[in-house]
């Protein structure tokens, strides 16, 4: 006797992320067990991420190496300089990187962190003379600026300007020491109302390392590898007092540190942090940003020897997380919780993004080997990127039946003659069924770009709809899609899957 | 020699020999002598109520005056007390006061080091549950109230010094007074005993005139009897000389009449009084 087509209808499929860490049977279908390339676009839809638009075309002084750092410098009067770091120099510029290391300065490695203070740019490095640079002067060293030796206790690997001050933190013999500058005077860490805190007896956990500086809430939080201190009165740093303190949660990379505006984000070593959350709840599981890719993100820390990279861009509402080690980029969708209280994430893969920063114009500069770039466009430097999402297994209701696919018909919006390769796979076989579509040919018009005031324009995103037949059957069915991602936006706006539900198995 | 003189001779003779044993002992006995009486300063001794005694005394050798003060053995022992704290007074009021102010400010820094130990533990504590164990800075050293009471501490020995200073001065103040006091008080049996010396000096100079006066009634006494035993004697010899006279007008008669008769004068002056 015949059976009736069951339909599974994935609108918006992956809308809230990847989920490795629940059962697939028992996962909502909004989830997704790869989403590679992917973010969450505006529409909530799984879409192809941005590319990276290179705009440097001479890297000459950068070599072979890649950009560890790019720093946005402004001060008061409208000066701006972007500077980054990379083959053990200053560079600044984007298109030409220019090498303004001061003369007679050796550089050895590229764990910068740079800061904007009162009109001027601080660079530290753990036992190197801190630099500052501001339009007048250029770059120097401490020594130079200060007309004597930089005292070692100062070579700082952690800065924050915040409270009117630097914070400095992490010498070559030191981890748990603060050290605060005269008040608006980043150079000075001696005489005036300088001073210093050591930590090491604050420690909720007896003891522990100071990784970064944060200023959040008119809170100076103090980040170590395992536990946090948070500190009150802050701009009085002399009389600032403990508020609260967190054991168990730290933080492993200082370069992960974003203040959301209601959150502070952070790397502990067992994923993505929440300060807010971890502040109310004092409470670790709940807190859990990355908790949907948890053990993913774990396994990954444990192969990073090489500092994290992070940037929130509040225009593209995500959170990316760089592990330089992996090639690998964690985005962190920021637009609401779930209901375990992470946020939804994808990843992108095989990337060779080394560093990133966010101007004062929301754009995002992504440091590479080829020089800085910018977060735009579908294509990375002229190559493309796979765009790839795969279901959680789908049982129709009932695992215990088989189920027969008939068809899968995904919406997609955008893509551009992409080439789009569906794959259904039964009972978690790592061998896929495949099959191949192209979509339609299309190049969108805008409101203000050249293809709609003066060359050609269409009526929009192209809208694919193709109906594809499967083969096969099994209890558990994942359905996939990837495409090459080369030059048009693509985004998974649905996804129909219809199986007939056969005998009990 | 001649008749008349042998009769003047023997009337004489006769004459001298019938005067009384004492007539002739107002020219050959010895003279009453008087002695003057005792009227010299007796030494005398005056014992107070409580034992102390002052003696004059007078040297028997040579005669000199001298006065003992003996205070009863308890007043002595009290007065060499007394004068022992006087000395220790002084000592201590004029002598070098830093030993002193080092014992008063330190008494006074025991008094406080408990509080400020109990501060200090306090805000130790405070400071570690702020987490600001180790906070140092250029302006205060460490954090403000470490400062403070770092600075109430300074405070609280600069007004320990200065007390102990002001508390040692006094102290030598009181010294002085006492070592005065104890001064005055160690002599103050010794004034006690010479109080009683004074009515002692008054009855002795009572007794001193009436035995001056009495001396005085001595010797008049003795001087009037003497006169009265020479009046007598003078009387006896004025009636012997009238005596005398008579016999001596009637041999003179008899001389100018008879020859020799001044011989038998001469014989009877030699035989009333021979060489």
């Amino acid at each position: 006797m015949a059976q009736p087509l069951q339909s599974i209808n994935l609108v918006a499929p992956a809308f809230q992320g990847i989920n490795t860490e629940d059962s697939p049977l028992a996962q909502d279908t909004s989830f997704a067990e790869v989403a590679d390339n992917a973010i969450i676009d505006r529409q909530g839809r799984l879409a192809a991420r941005q590319g990276n638009s290179v705009i440097t075309t001479n890297k000459t002084a950068l070599g072979t190496d890649h950009i560890h750092n790019i720093h946005e410098f402004y001060d008061s009067a409208g000066n701006e300089t972007i500077f980054s770091t990379g083959n053990n120099k200053i560079l600044s510029g984007t298109t030409t990187l220019t090498d303004v290391t001061p003369g007679s300065y050796t550089i050895t490695a590229n764990d910068w962190k740079i800061v904007n203070f009162n009109d001027k740019a601080y660079f530290f490095q753990r036992g190197y003379d801190p630099l500052v640079h501001d339009n007048s002067n250029g770059l120097r060293t401490f020594t130079v600026a200060n007309g004597g030796a930089t005292n070692a206790t100062f070579k700082a690997n952690e800065v924050l300007a915040a409270f009117g001050r630097l914070f400095i933190a992490g010498n070559a013999t030191n981890d748990t020491i603060i050290y605060w500058s005269d008040l608006l005077d980043g150079n000075a860490f001696t005489g005036g109302s300088s001073g210093s805190i050591d930590v090491a007896k604050a420690w909720p956990n007896g003891a522990d390392k100071i990784v970064a500086l944060a200023a959040h809430n008119d809170f100076l939080v103090v980040f170590g590898e395992h536990s946090i201190i948070v500190y009150s009165g802050a701009d009085s740093p002399a009389s600032m007092a403990i508020s609260d303190t967190v054991s168990g949660v730290g933080c492993i990379d200082r370069k992960t540190v974003q203040n959301i505006g209601t959150d502070l984000l952070f790397l502990s070593d067992d994923g993505l942090r929440s300060l807010g959350r971890v502040i109310q709840e004092k409470s670790l599981p709940i807190t859990d940003a990355s908790r949907n890719v948890k053990q993913d993100l774990i396994a990954k820390l444990a192969l990073k020897t090489s500092p994290a990279t992070s940037v929130y861009s509040p225009e593209n509402y995500f959170y990316l997380l760089g592990l330089p080690d992996s090639n690998l980029i964690y985005c962190f969708d920021l637009r609401g919780r779930l209901e375990n209280g992470s946020f939804r994430v994808t990843k992108w893969p095989s990337v060779d993004f080394k560093s990133f920063a966010r101007d004062r114009n929301g754009d995002i500069y992504i440091g590479t080997v080829d020089g800085i770039g910018k977060y735009d466009g579908f294509d990375d430097n002229n190559s493309s990127y796979i765009f790839r999402y795969t279901s959680p297994g789908l049982t129709f209701g009932d695992p215990s039946k088989l189920k027969l696919l008939k068809k899968i018909r995904p919406t997609i919006v955008g893509g551009n003659n992409a080439d789009i390769i569906l794959s259904w796979t039964y009972d978690f076989s790592v061998q896929a069924n495949t099959s191949r579509f192209r979509v339609g040919s299309s190049t969108p018009g805008f409101y203000g770009e050249s293809e709609y005031t003066a060359v050609e324009f269409t009526l929009g995103d192209l809208i694919s709809r193709k109906s594809l037949n499967c083969t096969g059957n099994g209890s558990v069915v994942s359905v996939g899609l990837q495409t090459e991602v080369n030059g048009s936006s693509i985004s998974l706006q649905e996804m129909n899957v219809l199986a007939l539900v056969g005998k009990t198995v | 020699m001649g008749i008349l003189s042998g009769l003047l001779g023997g009337v004489a003779k006769d004459l001298y020999g019938g005067i009384p044993q004492e007539v002739k002992g107002i020219y050959t006995d010895e003279l009453t002598q008087l002695t003057s009486p005792d009227i010299t300063f007796q030494p005398f001794t005056v014992t107070g109520s409580t034992g102390s005694q002052t003696g004059i005394t007078r040297d028997p050798v040579t005669g000199q005056l001298s006065t003992q003060f003996t205070l009863d053995p308890t007043e002595l022992a009290l007065q060499d007390d007394l004068l022992a704290q006087s000395q220790s007074m002084l000592t201590g009021a004029v002598g070098d006061r830093s030993e002193r102010e080092q014992e008063i400010y330190d008494t006074i820094r025991a008094t406080q080091l408990g509080e400020e130990e109990r501060q200090r533990l306090a805000l130790e504590e405070r400071l570690a549950s702020q987490g600001r164990l180790g906070v140092q800075t250029a302006m205060f050293g460490g954090t403000p109230e470490q400062l403070a009471l770092a600075q109430a501490q300074e405070e609280a020995q600069a007004r320990a010094s200065l007390a102990a200073i002001e508390q040692a001065r006094a102290e030598q103040m009181q010294q002085a007074g006492l070592s005065q006091q104890f001064l005055e008080q160690a002599y103050t049996p010794q004034a006690a005993m010479l109080s009683a010396l004074s009515p002692a000096l008054n009855i002795a100079s009572l007794e001193d005139v009436a035995r001056r006066q009495q001396g005085e009634f001595d010797y008049q006494t003795q001087l009037a009897n003497l006169q009265g035993a020479i009046g007598q004697s003078q009387g006896l010899a004025d009636l012997y000389a009238g005596m005398f006279t008579g016999a001596g007008g009637l041999l003179s008669g008899l001389t100018a009449a008879v020859p020799g008769t001044l011989d038998a004068v001469a014989n009877i002056k030699n035989a009333f009084f021979p060489s």
